[in-house]
């Protein structure tokens, strides 16, 4: 079935060129990072690695990666927490609450994080200020704008396995709820854990408005030392560019092949903003 | 279908008392963790931010901030350029997403369909610093592109084209806008089936009758629905343009954040700006609510 007449021509290039449009860029950055020197010449004059051992030298290297990956698994955490506690009581128990948690979790879609920040800023300000400027608002923030995630894919997730059935059969052999959920439920939400869990921790590793806006240098994570390199020492934000990039790209393979296992495979994509 | 009465109230401790309030939380039973959370992360302050922009000395309600905002013309250039850029982003952004929806659907025999799709998912997950800083790398004024063009060809592509503008922003934009508009969209044009067009064929109809009566029709709600969805996430974008810009281009979010900088000087303006975002971002949210509810009687 051919559909649309010009559709293979038309497809075909407008494909290219999208795959040379995603590409480009992360090329630059990679072959930029490897270069010794590239100024006067189409072409580097030589490779070497020098960027990436300035890097890890730099001093706010390594706390800085810390901090990032405490905060994102923390993230992780606190999502996973939340999203099987309301969705497996949601699916088992009571489907009523569905249509309002699903608002809610639409929340960080119409708040742009900027406002985040700001409203957690000024109402915490009002409310507890020894918490501002802590990673622990941080942290909080980061849980609640990643929500959308781990939503969409332990939604799927639990939709697909027919959990309500799961929970009855179980109870009809005798099953406490606990049990239910360690032996019968758990297991079968890999797909939609790993799935969401991946885009939460990327998410989170990379976010850069809300760690700016609420701790700043005080407790810099990589994005946000990353922006206060870029206009000091390419060489260095080149080498952290091609570490982000890379963690990026990780999650959103691992999430392609995880995420064949679950039927609502494009939703999680939608919730992150640039 | 009968159960125990253990199983039937599994997370219900201490309810020893039950008053109205303790009633109904265990009602909600451990899914009143997640409303407690995000109440008190995301509810509550931004009640608090709209409160805040409206009200004035000794408690009296004020739209003084409003008044003094939406006449500044600097905050009004702002809301322009964001305006702007966020309608031409997200215009771009649905025509590729949707050419690329129907082409990947329908037309071409595309090779390694799955890598393009692992791609699309890639490019719509990155953003942020590190794009931004991949965008200079391309097309800074020592990036690729620009050195490449500059020494084999010998064109400048400075000082007439600049990263740090409204046009580069958009260029970037683009970059995880586009696949983002293409992955929503995808699920549309599976949902136009193979038989529906041969149906239409077999009865005699044309190609073009087959789109114009049927194939846009049950397509425009889902095509209209992304096209909101990006204009909200451009409009909202603080990370990627800070980071490639350094607050160099007027855009709303932008001078949110300054106004953050000198929190004890003008926090009620910051409060007017952010609320008069969330009313953009919010109408976009409901409104792509309300379009999806349509579409998705096609896409069982």
């Amino acid at each position: 079935m051919r559909g649309l007449r010009l559709a293979p021509v038309l497809g075909g290039a407008l494909w290219a060129g999208f795959v040379v449009y995603s590409t480009l860029p992360l090329v630059a950055t990679t072959l930029f990072s490897l270069s010794r020197r590239w100024v006067d010449t189409a072409l580097p004059e030589g490779f070497s690695v020098e960027s990436y051992r300035a890097m890890v030298q730099e001093a706010p290297f390594l706390p800085s990666l810390g901090r990032s990956t405490a905060l994102a698994g923390g993230t992780l955490v606190i999502v996973a927490t939340l999203c099987i506690l309301l969705l497996t009581w949601v699916h088992i128990r009571a489907p009523r609450l569905g249509p309002p948690a699903e608002v809610i979790s639409l929340i960080p879609f119409a708040l742009p994080w900027v406002v985040v920040a700001l409203s957690l800023v000024r109402f915490y300000g009002v409310l507890y200020p020894r918490i501002l400027n802590t990673p622990l608002l941080l942290l909080l923030a980061h849980g609640a704008v990643s929500i959308p995630f781990m939503y969409w894919a332990l939604d799927n997730n639990l939709r697909a396995i027919n959990a309500r059935l799961l929970y009855e059969a179980g109870a009809t052999l005798g099953a406490r709820w606990d049990q239910t959920l360690r032996y019968a439920l758990l297991p079968n939400l890999g797909p939609g854990l790993a799935t969401g869990g991946m885009l939460v921790f990327a998410n989170s590793f990379g976010e850069y408005a809300l760690s700016r806006l609420i701790v700043g240098a005080g407790w810099a994570t990589l994005p946000v030392w990353q922006a206060s390199l870029i206009n000091r020492d390419a060489r260095v934000t080149s080498a952290i560019t091609v570490v982000g990039i890379a963690v990026a790209v990780t999650a959103s393979l691992a999430i392609t092949v995880w995420a064949s296992r679950l039927r609502g495979e494009v939703a999680p994509a939608a919730g992150r903003q640039g | 279908m009968a159960r125990p009465d253990a199983l039937d109230r599994p997370w219900a401790w201490g309810t020893g008392r039950r008053g109205a309030v303790s009633r109904s939380l265990t009602g909600l039973g451990p899914a009143s963790v997640f409303f407690l959370y995000m109440g008190l992360v995301l509810v509550a302050p931004a009640a608090y931010l709209v409160w805040s922009s409206v009200s004035g000395e000794g408690s009296r309600l004020t739209l003084e901030r409003y008044s003094r905002v939406l006449t500044d013309p600097f905050y009004l250039r702002g809301f322009q350029n964001s305006l702007a850029l966020s309608l031409l982003t997200a215009v771009e952004a649905t025509l590729a997403g949707t050419l690329l929806a129907a082409t990947f659907a329908y037309g071409a025999r595309l090779p390694f369909r799955r890598s393009l799709l692992t791609l699309t998912n890639v490019a719509a997950n990155l953003g942020g610093v590190s794009l931004a800083f991949a965008f200079v790398a391309l097309l800074g004024t020592n990036g690729m592109v620009t050195i490449i063009l500059r020494e084999s060809a010998g064109i400048s592509l400075y000082p007439r084209f600049s990263l740090v503008s409204l046009a580069g922003l958009n260029l970037v934009y683009l970059y995880f806008l586009s696949p983002f508009a293409f992955l929503v969209v995808l699920p549309a044009f599976r949902g136009v089936r193979r038989q529906w067009i041969e149906a239409a064929l077999t009865l005699g109809a044309t190609r073009r009758q087959f789109w114009w009566h049927i194939g846009l029709p049950v397509l425009w709600p889902s095509i209209l629905a992304v096209f909101i969805l990006t204009f909200a996430n451009a409009f909202g974008t603080y990370s990627t343009a800070m980071a490639l810009t350094v607050g160099r281009v007027n855009l709303i979010p932008l001078q949110i954040g300054f106004l953050f900088g000198e929190a004890a000087f003008d926090t009620e303006l910051a409060d007017a700006l952010s609320v008069l975002m969330i009313v953009v971002t919010t109408g976009c949210v409901l409104a792509y609510r309300g379009l999806s509810r349509r579409t998705a009687r096609w896409l069982r």
